[in-house]
């Protein structure tokens, strides 16, 4: 049995996500399996004397895999292979991951390669990347992982040397024996170390952080930095199989709709298309299940396009095909004028609001949003004897493999999903849709198929961002202090994707900005009047954290304005004194992102220490140029603390240009700060896309939007002129929290609140586009 | 990262687009081919559908019990762990 | 039939001249480090050099190059090394990396137009490349760092 095996004849060259080389990625994997190594899945992570916390990691599906014969791999020559499990969108977990294992191990990270793990939770554990989590549940795992590789090399070493393992330890790469100095490198003993057991986990000594090399220090770059300069990354359409057909699909532009007849005739003159047909859609609420539509089959995508320009399809547009955004907005905020289902109360909100001397009402309203990633969805299928091969870039190969299984009927031992990079995620590619596609088609047609949406498709055919309305009225007694906050959100939910008829948020949403309202108030309550859904939603970076922080942060500077006060004091004054701010009772089942309480409290010391540290380095009440305003906010989502001050300029056409963002970042203990900044640095501007410029609206049921021309995104000459972000230091022990979505909630409060401290003007309604121009 | 305040004031006054689309050249010739069209030629049956309101659901009825069961797996999923 | 060196290497293509650049270098000659984004040259993931200018691939047809020269990023440089290339990885620029290849492209163009570009011409420059995961602020200084150095 060898499961630190030779991979020098299957390591291939260049990188791992280059044109597809079957032989060696699967080579690697068979070998590990073939090899009837066991894999010691846990259900649930114990506690453990290294790990001062417990994290949901191992109640997610599949739990949680720490066998070292798993993810490493080490050959002769010392190449050191370690596997990433989670899918790579730009959040650097494809990096990060495997260098918490090189790192515990002692590995030279120049000797290190990354393999990407194709869809398989019951080997690898859970594999959805999303939640902001990777890190945070796989930071104890993948040190044990590596805790248990450096183990065995030592074992192994102090066998060959016949001397106690306590006096040999791992350097780097490299196994030293203290009394002698003899050494021998990781390659040398990988063969030995290789038919050891691996070691009982309460056994697992951790490195003293103090002598980490990568861990928390910032100095390693992504692994396909190279390859992303050169052109030689491989993202989802860069999959080429001999013979490969290249599809477009047309399918229904009203969600629930489905194809009538169509006219192909002229499609079929189009050079290069070779076939048109129909293909399956399931009524909506399907999960991911493909829309259906009508497919054209060319040698190239231009050809497939062109096809489907020449199409003539008729549509019966189904129960949605009224959903219009204008009238769908004012019944929206019909809804939170009126009460709802209550979701939490405590005190007596009601009566505390008619006692009180001032109320200060905010409605907000904030439309559908589109991922719109870069890369739209695409993805590659080859069908052979019964088995279905799936390239896409997936943030969830795991359920992909499932859903395939289930919608081709077949057994999952007979699909195999490699994910390949992901040209952006942000939520959209954790539904499926576009390889159930690709996969039916390579079936029907027995030959290697890649569907390739375009961008129409994607802001067409998207699971968006819902839509809400958040009404907020704050209660103030005769001295300014507020004693009643009433919020009412109304928004289709998510829930409507998985469930016929769901008219209410689920837990998950109503936990994200509403029902988790940190401040020091006595009487609050929150409602959730109903809202039907009439297109497909799902999450997008951060979800109901969007409108709750906006509505939240705009309401604390207005209440700051009602009474003459600083927003930052304000702002301190209702998160209260630091302290653990438990879930409210009346809650009926509370949601903390997955995370026990206990590990993740809401802590308002930290919440207060982030609002700080923005405000100075921000140089909060310094004197401003003529038509410049600071704005802050703060938000606690996916168990992480983010406070944004933002600068504004706007200039007398009420153009606005932003000078400077400082943003502070508690994220707990910290594993690759150079990606923490980049991911700040990306939520401003995703904060900034969504504060001024994004909207999906619907008109006879289809969104009305095509392509980047009528959903504009920020582009460089509309990017803050300098973003800055500081990360808390955390004391030893602290549990890592999220870093991928926490950036986003806080911005476009921060903005508005800017936008109005200079020029007086409120933004209530995203996106701001031309309400400011004069 | 140098602070560029000093060229703000600039900024306000050179005449800088908001938005621009294509700041490259297209090429040569490029501008003899004409935008691609944007999609097939797309009509409507007559529908009936009435209002999509806050309070009226849509949701197809009687779906497939494989399709009920993955659904409802999924809704649990995401109860539970959010996504 | 329609000529075109590609990357210094003479091709040819007898399809449907209308044929996009784009799909040509991608699916017909398998040079997959340009991208698609949009199909309307409206997110410049799309960018190559023709005749050493940058171009939008997806609305420039093949007919448009016959007899012109294409660069595209796997041909920017032999090793990779050209100084916006150097200049990215120095600085971490890319998150998911999916723009980068038309944004280095669109920056080598402007480059070799523009020898040391002000803040406001370097944004100017690159404001056709969208970047959806906000790379924006290292993309200006890794433009500012392969023109001047620092």
């Amino acid at each position: 049995m060898t499961y630190f095996q030779d991979l020098s004849r299957q390591a291939p060259e260049g990188p791992s996500f280059g044109p597809v080389e079957n032989v060696s990625r699967r080579g690697l994997l068979k070998g590990v399996t073939a090899a009837g190594g066991l894999v010691l899945a846990a259900s649930v992570l114990p506690r453990r004397a290294m790990a001062a916390y417990v994290t949901g990691a191992g109640d997610m599906p599949h739990g949680v895999v720490t066998d070292p014969r798993v993810f490493v791999s080490i050959a002769p020559d010392g190449i050191v292979t370690i596997v990433a499990h989670r899918s790579e969108m730009g959040t650097g977990v494809r990096t990060g991951l495997p260098m918490i294992v090189a790192d515990e191990m002692g590995a030279d990270w120049a000797r290190v390669r990354i393999v990407q793990a194709p869809g398989d939770e019951a080997k690898y554990g859970n594999q959805d990347t999303d939640g902001s989590r990777s890190t945070r549940h796989y930071l104890i795992p993948m040190r044990e992982v590596g805790a248990s590789a450096r183990t065995m090399l030592e074992t192994a070493a102090a066998q060959r040397w016949k001397v106690p393992v306590s006096e040999v330890r791992a350097g780097v790469h490299e196994v030293v024996h203290d009394g002698s100095g003899r050494r021998l490198g990781f390659g040398e003993l990988a063969a030995d170390a290789a038919v050891l057991k691996v070691p009982a986990a309460e056994t697992l000594r951790l490195k003293d952080p103090k002598d980490f090399r990568y861990i928390g220090k910032g100095t390693v770059s992504i692994t396909d930095l190279h390859d992303i300069t050169t052109g030689r990354a491989g993202y989802g359409a860069d999959v080429r199989l001999p013979g490969m057909k290249y599809v477009v699909i047309a399918r229904p532009p009203v969600v629930g709709g489905k194809l009538v007849s169509f006219d192909d005739a002229e499609a079929k003159q189009v050079p290069g298309v070779e076939r048109v047909m129909e293909v399956r859609g399931w009524p909506w609420p399907s999960k991911f299940q493909p829309l259906g539509g009508v497919a054209v089959i060319a040698r190239n995508t231009g050809a497939a396009i062109k096809g489907r320009n020449a199409l003539k399809v008729v549509w019966d547009d189904g129960a949605n095909a009224k959903y219009d955004s204008v009238a769908y907005r004012k019944e929206l905020e019909a809804a939170v004028r009126a009460p709802g289902l209550v979701v939490r109360n405590d005190g007596d909100a009601e009566a505390a609001l008619k006692g009180a001397s001032t109320v200060v009402v905010g409605e907000y309203y904030l439309p559908h949003i589109a991922h719109a990633s870069m890369e739209p969805p695409v993805a590659t299928a080859l069908w052979t004897d019964g088995k279905i091969e799936v390239w896409a870039p997936v943030q969830s190969p795991g359920g992909t493999r499932e859903d395939l299984a289930k919608t081709l009927e077949i057994s999952a031992d007979n699909v195999t999903v490699s994910p390949t990079l992901l040209g952006g995620g942000f939520g959209r590619k954790s539904k499926c849709d576009f390889a159930l596609e690709a996969a039916l088609l390579a079936r029907e047609l027995k030959a290697p198929v890649r569907v390739q949406w375009t961008r129409e498709d994607d802001l067409h055919h998207d699971f968006l961002h819902t839509v809400s309305a958040e009404r907020i009225e704050a209660g103030l007694d005769k001295s300014g202090k507020v004693v009643a906050w009433r919020h009412r959100s109304a928004a289709p939910s998510i829930g409507s994707t998985f469930a016929a008829g769901a008219t209410h948020q689920i837990p998950i949403e109503l936990g994200m900005g509403l029902i988790d309202l940190p401040f020091a108030i006595a009487n609050v309550r929150c409602e959730n009047p109903e809202a039907a859904a009439h297109t497909r939603i799902g999450w997008f970076r951060s979800v109901s954290n969007i409108p709750r922080a906006f509505a939240v942060q705009s309401m604390v500077a207005e209440i700051a304005h009602a009474t003459g006060r600083d927003p930052k004091e304000v702002l301190l004054e209702l998160i209260g004194p630091a302290r653990i701010v438990p879930f409210s009772a009346s809650v009926e089942k509370p949601w903390n992102y997955g995370e026990p309480v206990d590990s993740y409290p809401i802590d308002t010391g930290r919440l207060r220490g982030v609002v700080e540290l923005a405000a100075e380095k921000a140089g909060w009440g310094r004197k401003l140029p003529e038509g410049h305003g600071l704005g802050i906010a703060v938000h606690r989502s996916f168990v992480s603390y983010i406070a944004t001050v933002v600068e504004v300029a706007v200039d007398k056409k009420g153009v606005v240009t932003i000078p400077r963002v400082d943003t502070a970042v508690d994220c707990g203990t910290f594993v690759n700060p150079e990606r923490i900044y980049s991911q700040m640095e990306g939520a401003a501007i995703m904060g900034l896309s969504i504060a001024k410029l994004g909207e999906v609206s619907f008109k006879d049921g289809r969104v009305r939007q095509s392509n980047y021309d009528d959903y504009p995104v920020v582009r460089i000459d509309e990017a803050p002129r300098v973003t800055n972000t500081y990360i808390v230091p955390a004391a030893a022990g602290t549990p890592p929290s999220g870093v991928g979505e926490p950036g986003v909630p806080p911005f476009a409060p921060a903005l508005c609140n800017a936008i109005f401290a200079a020029t007086g003007k409120r933004i209530r309604n995203l996106p701001i586009r031309d309400q400011l121009a004069v | 990262m140098r602070s560029t305040l000093a060229s703000l004031a600039l900024l306000a006054a050179a005449a800088m687009p908001a938005a621009a689309q294509t700041s490259a050249p297209t090429g040569p010739g490029a501008a003899a081919q004409a935008r691609p069209s944007r999609g097939p030629e797309q009509t409507s049956v007559p529908n009936a559908a009435p209002a999509a309101t806050t309070s009226r659901t849509t949701a197809a009825k009687n779906q497939d019990p494989t399709i009920k069961q993955m659904n409802e797996a999924e809704r649990l999923k995401i109860e539970k762990f959010g996504k | 039939m329609i000529k075109v060196k590609v990357n210094g290497e003479e091709r040819s293509w007898d399809g449907d001249p209308s044929l996009p650049l784009l799909w040509f270098l991608r699916d017909e000659l398998g040079l997959v480090g340009t991208k698609f984004g949009c199909g309307q040259a409206l997110c410049g993931a799309c960018t190559v050099h023709v005749a050493g200018t940058a171009a939008r691939s997806c609305i420039t047809a093949v007919s448009d190059v016959d007899g012109q020269e294409v660069v595209t990023i796997e041909g920017l440089h032999p090793q990779g090394d050209h100084p916006v290339q150097k200049a990215w990885r120095e600085l971490n620029v890319p998150q998911c990396g999916f723009c980068q290849a038309g944004q280095i492209m669109q920056a080598a163009s402007l480059l070799a137009e523009t020898k040391n570009p002000s803040d406001d011409e370097i944004r100017g420059g690159m404001a056709g490349n969208i970047c959806r995961c906000g790379c924006y602020q290292r993309i200006e200084a890794a433009v500012r760092v392969a023109a001047t150095g620092t």
